[in-house]
């Protein structure tokens, strides 16, 4: 492709969007040719800033006649380099679209657009007793839409009603320029109920697809109800095949919402105070990443040290939250359940561990806006995410077999970040594993990578199952099912003729 | 009167395919994984038009003219021991009657001058000729009277119940053979035990009818019945006692719709005993140390009664044997998942034994497996059909089990 | 006609004991109890027969036969139990072959410990129950239909509705992974078993999920499912046997079945909404008349006669309740009844509840609730997933279509009238009216009446679950813009030749001309 054609593009692409919100500055471009992970970087040729609909449409109906690759980007927070153009090309970042279309207080749902944050839903829906479903480490900035189109868990997975599937429809532009409405609302007057629309739920197609089947710019999401009365209790525990045995336990008596064990690198960082000068970054969720995170002060470092030293290896966090009515009646009899099923089990229940004060007051906050645990990303500079579903009997082989290969590339087993929740009652497990890593520190970095990589492929023979499939992990679960990868790659054909989105994502 | 084919024709059009039909009602569903079909024509034959919805899907296609007869139809239609079991389910939450309309299907059949398939065609041929299923002369129904040890039952001619007005029908079965002849002689023991005056009919008794009914041949039925109503009214029979329960069934649920008075009421041994050991008559007393399952014959439980259909309160004849078996000290009851209403056919029901004999023995078969699966030792029933076909069936297993007579294992302890 | 030696093709695959061409055979496969279907029939409309019936035992044994079909221009209509209530189990073109999946029948495996049950196709919700609640687990529900029903077609034609989809939601959301055979003859896997056959660890993926188009709706126009894993629930009230309580079946001794009435629906719906809305109970059911009578009693002449009797009041609300202690069977009594009491509502007393034991015990294990189906023929206008407060917008619409034909007496009035379910806590409901009427004689008023219902539901803001007959027919306009042109883009991908249950769903396909 000539200089000429490429400049016609971009004064295209500068019509549609308006000048002020199409950029081709190599600086620019430089901000969007890296995500918050070691994964490389590759520089789009064209940033756009759509401000609706109709812009993304004809973004991408150029981007078809001129046969150039389109990335859909929100709000960069992602640690997997979904949004990292493989090819260059077109990077629509959908960050001026960021209303909240509408909260809907009696059914509990909410319209979002893809530059609307947590730390902006959550503002809204404090006033209404309302609250959106946070993953345990998101941080405030992530784009709710993205989040949920990425099928990131959330910890309220334990119900599998509230937890799974908080998407009642999406609307988004296809790979051919269309405008397709998927769920119910599909039909013209219904409401927004279910993201089948009519029959099937053609919405998944595109979740956990990051963005390789269109670009979804606007999505109703199930809220659930701020806590009346709320208790938060936790338990120690030595191993993580005992942890994962006793919340499998709670799940099936469907006790409790959400529930989780975080390891002890994990929750030593959400307990050291940070520096006051990375306080705002923090809770405004910009202190993250390669591109936000800075190394910790020795001082800072001296306390997680100090925290460390006193936690136990692996903590299960009961949540009991209560709304509407008799609130407290409905946390005492949980809490006896709760302790009773503890008593006979064999593990103890406390309402701290570590004898830190408002342990609970902490996790609560954290819950509703996971700013703390961010302050891990200080402890090198970035971290290296390895996160898959597993059963529960099947986490600790994958853990020894991450600890044996950590131990063979000298990396230390103790600065391992790792939590574990349940999905669906119990019935199976997320989990995440983080490497810490000095992002300025070459050999350390090739290490790490070294390390992740042959990780990712050994646990897949002990059960883990990788179902965003970022990076390497692609190949490692479509080179297993190639019937799967032909007939997703044929699908992938017929949506999108020309393969402009996102290409070189997943099997495409 | 009997209704015939064209009187189910609503049936046919109102099936609505719930499969019903084809399982074990699903609530009593106890067991997923191997006992849970209740048709065993549909799961020999696998295919849907074996089933009582293909059936009505039949029916509805004869009588909208689309399907003529032919021999597939007619095997389809012949290859069913009309248990009952997709009457009773569809029954209940339908208010159709599947059975009724293959039993009126096939009496369609013989009416068109068709001719039964298999070994049906020879046993109605049978029936015509001996009037009753064994091609035996009615002077061999007092056979298994002759070595009785005392008491009644010498004479050859009819013996009307003058005192007791309660007369012992003893069924055609014990004409079949020399092992049959054990049933109403243990039942006579019994009841001379318990000091009961019974009358008997001896070679002057006929046939219920049952056989013709379930080939199709309802005009002669018909005679039957009309002539046994005629015959035990006149006697001044009030408590009719059957021993064989497909008798007892024909009596109950088959000869109201004959349309004539009767003044007898049906009664089956498995009762009448009972009740004797509830009025401390029968003292059960010796021990007898084993685990046995109970097999419920379909014409002792749900096909003897109108169960839903129709909202009669009569449910099959399922506590009494239970309660006699129980009543026997040192009787473990292990039961099989398909019990009582939900029961699996012996196989030898609508006289398969003589149609499809291999149809039978396979539907036995599939029984065994069912009772070899509780632990019991052995298997319980009283019906001169389900006996001889779950005896067979045992046999062919290795005689791994034992097939009991719940009278014989009371009698053994009084 | 399909012609001796692709028959005999078709028999080197099954056998011949397993194929037949025998129009009696066949004749069982050419009704259901939609109107349109009856139509046809009474139209003598050849294509409602198939050209043959195949009876497959194994995935491999599918295979084959799709090869076989391609080859020979065959169209294949996969049929689980059966009976479906819109035409999907019934040919519409020449050459059709009902796949009945009779003998892929077996439960393979129940794994207690990661909550999940491996069984092929034809296995019904009574038997995965039996099994399951002696282990104490449980699929998460019943449909209001036999549960004599197989699981995997139910959930695949209608989402698997279930009374208890309060607390374990649409039971499409209970498939764990699929084995399906494609039109093409390849095995596609889903989720984590398509990666590891048999590991249930993750129903999606890996990335976009395929499944997806599968699992709902699909309705055997884009592949035959063979195996399924399939997610269970805990089931607190341990093994559950009823053998001669008839008339007064027990409900599950961690189970609670309450029954409420109310003066108006309005109320009704609004209690229905706060009780989701407090995160309690496992169903949240509100019914009409007709609906309590369906199965209240033991015997149908017993509910017939109590509603004639004006027993079953207009509006009713069930609730179902589990309890792993007793503490959570009192504190969601306590609710419950708070909720209740604030609006006016008003509990069966004991006697009048014993009444309903029957209706409690299918709430469960449904057995006797397809007797709203007894008129024969049945349309479906509802199966619409709105609000619950919606509902009064609909019925008035709804009693301006059927009053006439009560008067009329093409409806009778204990068949006719409307039920909602609380789905996944309340944020949606399924709003079903159905019209019922006499197979012989009322199939063109039902279809026409159903029309003109439908047009009802979409205004008042309530949705279909599925673009099925008689939807599609009365208005696909409605969905869109583009809608069915995406899900004929996945037809295409999937079976290009059209080769699965043609004509069925939104893949309008147009029918071929007859010569």
């Amino acid at each position: 492709m000539t200089t000429e054609a490429k400049t016609d593009v971009f004064e295209q692409l500068s019509a549609i969007v308006g000048a002020a919100n199409a950029s081709k500055d190599p600086a620019v471009l430089e901000k969007y040719s890296r995500d918050q992970s070691l994964a490389s970087a590759r520089k789009p040729n064209f940033v756009v800033k759509p401000g609706k609909a109709e812009e993304i449409q004809a973004v991408v109906k150029l981007a078809n006649q001129t046969l150039m690759p389109v990335v859909p980007y929100s709000s960069g927070t992602s640690f997997a380099g979904a949004a990292i153009p493989a090819v260059g090309g077109i990077l629509i970042d959908l960050s001026r679209m960021n209303k909240i279309l509408e909260v809907d207080t009696i059914h509990w749902h909410a319209t979002v657009e893809p530059g609307v944050t947590f730390a902006q839903l959550n503002a809204e829906l404090k006033k209404h007793n309302l609250r959106v479903q946070i993953p345990l480490a998101t941080p405030p900035s992530a784009s709710v839409l993205s989040t949920y189109l990425e099928r990131e868990p959330v910890p309220g997975s334990s119900d599998f009603v509230f937890g799974n599937e908080m998407i009642n429809d999406i609307i988004a532009v296809m790979p051919n320029g269309e405008s397709f409405t998927m769920g119910n609302i599909a039909i013209k007057g219904a409401n927004h109920t279910h993201p089948g629309g009519p029959g099937l739920d053609f919405y998944r197609l595109l979740v956990a697809a990051q963005g390789t089947m269109g670009i979804v710019y606007q999505m109703n999401i199930r809220l659930i109800p701020y806590p009346k009365v709320w208790k938060v209790l936790f338990s120690p525990f030595e191993c993580i095949s005992d942890v994962q045995a006793a919340i499998k336990k709670i799940q099936r008596k469907e006790l409790g919402y959400e529930c989780f064990a975080v390891n002890r690198f994990d929750l030593a960082v959400m307990l050291t105070d940070e520096d006051a000068a990375d306080a705002k970054a923090l809770k405004a969720g910009t202190y993250i990443g390669i591109n936000g995170a800075k190394p910790w002060s020795a001082a800072m470092r001296k306390r997680f040290e100090a925290a460390f030293a006193i936690l136990p290896p692996w903590t299960l966090v009961m949540s009991i939250p209560a709304w509407a009515r008799r609130p407290e009646e409905k946390v005492a009899w949980q809490e006896t359940d709760y302790r009773d099923l503890a008593a006979e089990s064999g593990w103890d229940v406390f309402n701290t561990v570590g004898s830190f004060p408002s342990l609970d007051k902490l996790m609560m906050e954290e819950m509703v806006s996971p700013w703390r645990i961010q302050k891990k990303f200080g402890f090198k500079g970035t971290s290296q995410q390895l996160m898959f579903h597993a059963l529960g009997d099947k986490i600790k082989g994958i853990e020894d077999t991450l600890k044996e290969l950590a131990a063979r590339q000298g990396y230390p087993a103790d600065s391992i970040g790792s939590y574990v929740q349940p999905i669906e009652r119990g019935r199976s497990f997320y989990c995440v594993f983080d490497l810490p890593c000095d992002p300025n520190n070459a050999d350390e970095v090739t290490r790490v990578k070294a390390l992740f990589n042959e990780a990712s492929a050994a646990i897949v023979d002990k059960g883990a199952f990788y179902d965003r499939p970022y990076g390497i992990w692609a190949d490692l679960m479509y080179h297993r099912n190639a019937v799967y990868t032909d007939y997703l790659k044929k699908l992938k054909r017929e949506f999108d003729p020309n393969l402009i989105m996102n290409p070189g994502k997943l099997c495409f | 009167m009997l209704k015939e084919l064209k009187d189910f024709r609503h049936d046919a059009w109102q099936c609505f395919r719930d499969s019903v039909c084809k399982q074990v009602f699903t609530w009593h569903n106890r067991d997923g994984m191997n006992f849970w079909q209740s048709c065993p024509s549909l799961a020999y034959k696998s295919f849907s038009a074996y089933s009582g919805q293909g059936r009505f899907d039949l029916a509805r296609g004869f009588i909208e003219g689309e399907i003529p007869w032919s021999p597939k139809l007619l095997e389809i239609l012949y290859m069913c021991q009309l248990d009952g079991h997709c009457e009773y389910n569809c029954g209940r939450v339908m208010e159709l009657r599947p059975a009724c309309t293959i039993q009126a299907f096939r009496a369609q059949a013989i009416k068109d001058g068709q001719t039964p398939p298999g070994g049906f065609k020879e046993f109605l041929a049978g029936l015509r000729e001996y009037n009753n299923p064994y091609k035996k002369l009615d002077a061999e129904r007092i056979n298994w009277m002759k070595d009785l040890p005392s008491g009644k039952g010498k004479g050859k001619t009819a013996e009307a119940p003058t005192k007791t007005k309660t007369l012992l029908y003893v069924g055609c079965g014990v004409m079949r053979d020399a092992s049959a002849q054990n049933l109403p002689r243990t039942a006579f023991k019994i009841l001379q035990k318990a000091g009961v005056d019974v009358g008997i009919l001896g070679d002057a008794e006929r046939c219920c009818g049952n056989p013709a009914l379930r080939v199709g041949d309802a005009d002669t039925f018909l005679a039957m019945a009309k002539e046994n109503i005629k015959k035990f009214n006149e006697l001044g029979v009030e408590k009719l006692v059957t021993l064989c329960p497909f008798c007892y069934s024909t009596f109950r649920r088959d000869y109201p719709d004959v349309g004539d008075k009767m003044n007898f009421q049906v009664v089956h041994i498995m009762d009448y005993v009972n009740q004797l050991i509830q009025e401390g008559k029968l003292k059960p007393k010796k021990a007898q140390n084993l685990t046995i399952t109970y097999h419920d014959p379909c014409h002792l439980g749900r096909i003897s009664g109108y169960g839903y259909v129709g909202c009669n309160d009569f449910q099959g004849l399922y506590d009494a044997p239970r309660a006699i078996i129980k009543a026997i000290p040192g009787i473990t009851l292990s039961e099989m998942w398909r019990t009582r209403d939900n029961t699996w056919c012996c196989g030898a029901g609508g006289w398969m034994r003589y149609g499809y004999p291999e149809f039978a023995d396979w539907t036995a078969n599939e029984r065994v497996k069912e009772a070899r699966a509780t632990g019991a030792q052995g298997i319980a029933t009283y019906c001169y059909h389900c006996e001889e076909n779950l005896g067979m069936a045992l046999e062919r297993d290795g005689g791994k089990m034992k097939m009991y007579n719940v009278l014989d294992l009371l009698l053994e302890t009084l | 006609m399909i012609e001796s030696h692709v028959i005999q093709a078709l028999a080197e695959i099954v056998g011949p004991d397993y194929v037949s061409a025998d129009r009696e055979i066949r004749q069982a496969h050419t009704k259901d109890p939609a109107p349109n279907i009856t139509l046809r029939l009474l139209r003598k409309d050849p294509t409602v027969v198939p050209d043959a019936v195949i009876l497959p035992s194994t995935t491999e044994e599918v295979s084959a036969i799709m090869r076989v079909s391609n080859r020979f221009g065959l169209k294949i209509i996969p049929v689980g139990s059966g009976d479906n209530l819109t035409g999907l189990c019934i040919p519409s073109r020449p050459r059709s072959v009902i796949m009945d999946l009779r003998r892929l029948d077996k439960i393979l495996e129940i794994d207690e410990e990661n909550q999940t049950a491996r069984f092929q196709p034809f296995v019904s919700y009574a038997r995965l129950q039996a099994e399951t609640m002696k282990r104490g687990l449980w699929n998460g529900g019943t449909p209001a239909a036999p549960a004599s029903n197989t699981i995997c077609s139910n959930t695949m034609a209608y989402g698997g509705d279930w009374q208890t989809s309060n607390a374990y939601g649409l039971g499409t959301r209970s498939f764990l992974g699929m084995t399906i055979v494609l039109p093409s003859g390849e095995i596609l896997r889903t989720g984590s078993h398509g990666v590891n056959p048999g590991d249930p660890t993750f129903w999606y993926g890996p990335g976009p999920d395929l499944k997806t188009l599968y699992e709902m709706l699909s309705c055997g126009a884009l592949g035959v499912c063979t195996e399924v894993l399939w997610k269970l629930h805990t089931w607190s009230s341990g093994d559950w046997p009823i053998e001669e309580e008839y008339h007064h079946p027990p409900v599950p001794k961690n189970h609670r079945c309450y029954w409420f009435r109310f003066d108006d629906p309005d109320t009704a719906a609004k209690v229905s909404h706060e009780i989701c809305m407090s995160g309690i109970a496992i169903g949240v059911n509100l019914t009409m008349r007709s609906v309590n009578s369906f199965c209240g009693e033991s015997h149908q002449a017993l509910s017939n006669k109590l509603f004639d009797e004006g027993y079953y009041e207009p509006h009713w609300l069930y609730v179902m309740n589990e309890g792993f202690s007793r503490g959570q069977l009192d504190y969601e009594e306590k609710v419950l009844f708070d909720i209740v009491k604030e609006f006016g509502g008003e509990p069966l007393d004991e006697e009048r509840r014993r009444k309903m034991d029957n209706y409690n015990f299918d709430c469960f294990r449904s057995g006797d609730f397809v007797r709203w189906a007894r008129p024969g023929i049945y349309s479906i206008t509802g199966f619409g997933r709105g609000y619950v407060q919606d509902r009064e917008k609909v019925h008035k619409f709804q009693q301006s279509i059927v009053e006439p034909n009560l008067k009329e007496g093409i409806l009778s009035a204990n068949t006719t009238w409307p039920w909602y379910y609380a789905y996944e806590r309340g944020y949606y409901w399924l709003d079903e009216r159905d019209l019922y009427g006499d197979q012989l004689r009322d199939a063109a008023v039902i279809t026409k009446m159903a029309g003109d219902l439908g047009k009802g539901l979409v205004d008042a803001g309530i949705g279909w679950l599925a673009l099925f007959e008689p939807f599609v027919h009365w208005h696909s306009a409605r969905v869109g813009p583009n809608f069915g042109n995406y899900v004929r883009a996945a037809k295409r991908v999937f079976d290009p030749k059209d080769t699965m249950n043609p004509d069925k769903m939104v893949f309008f396909s147009p029918p071929e001309k007859k010569a």
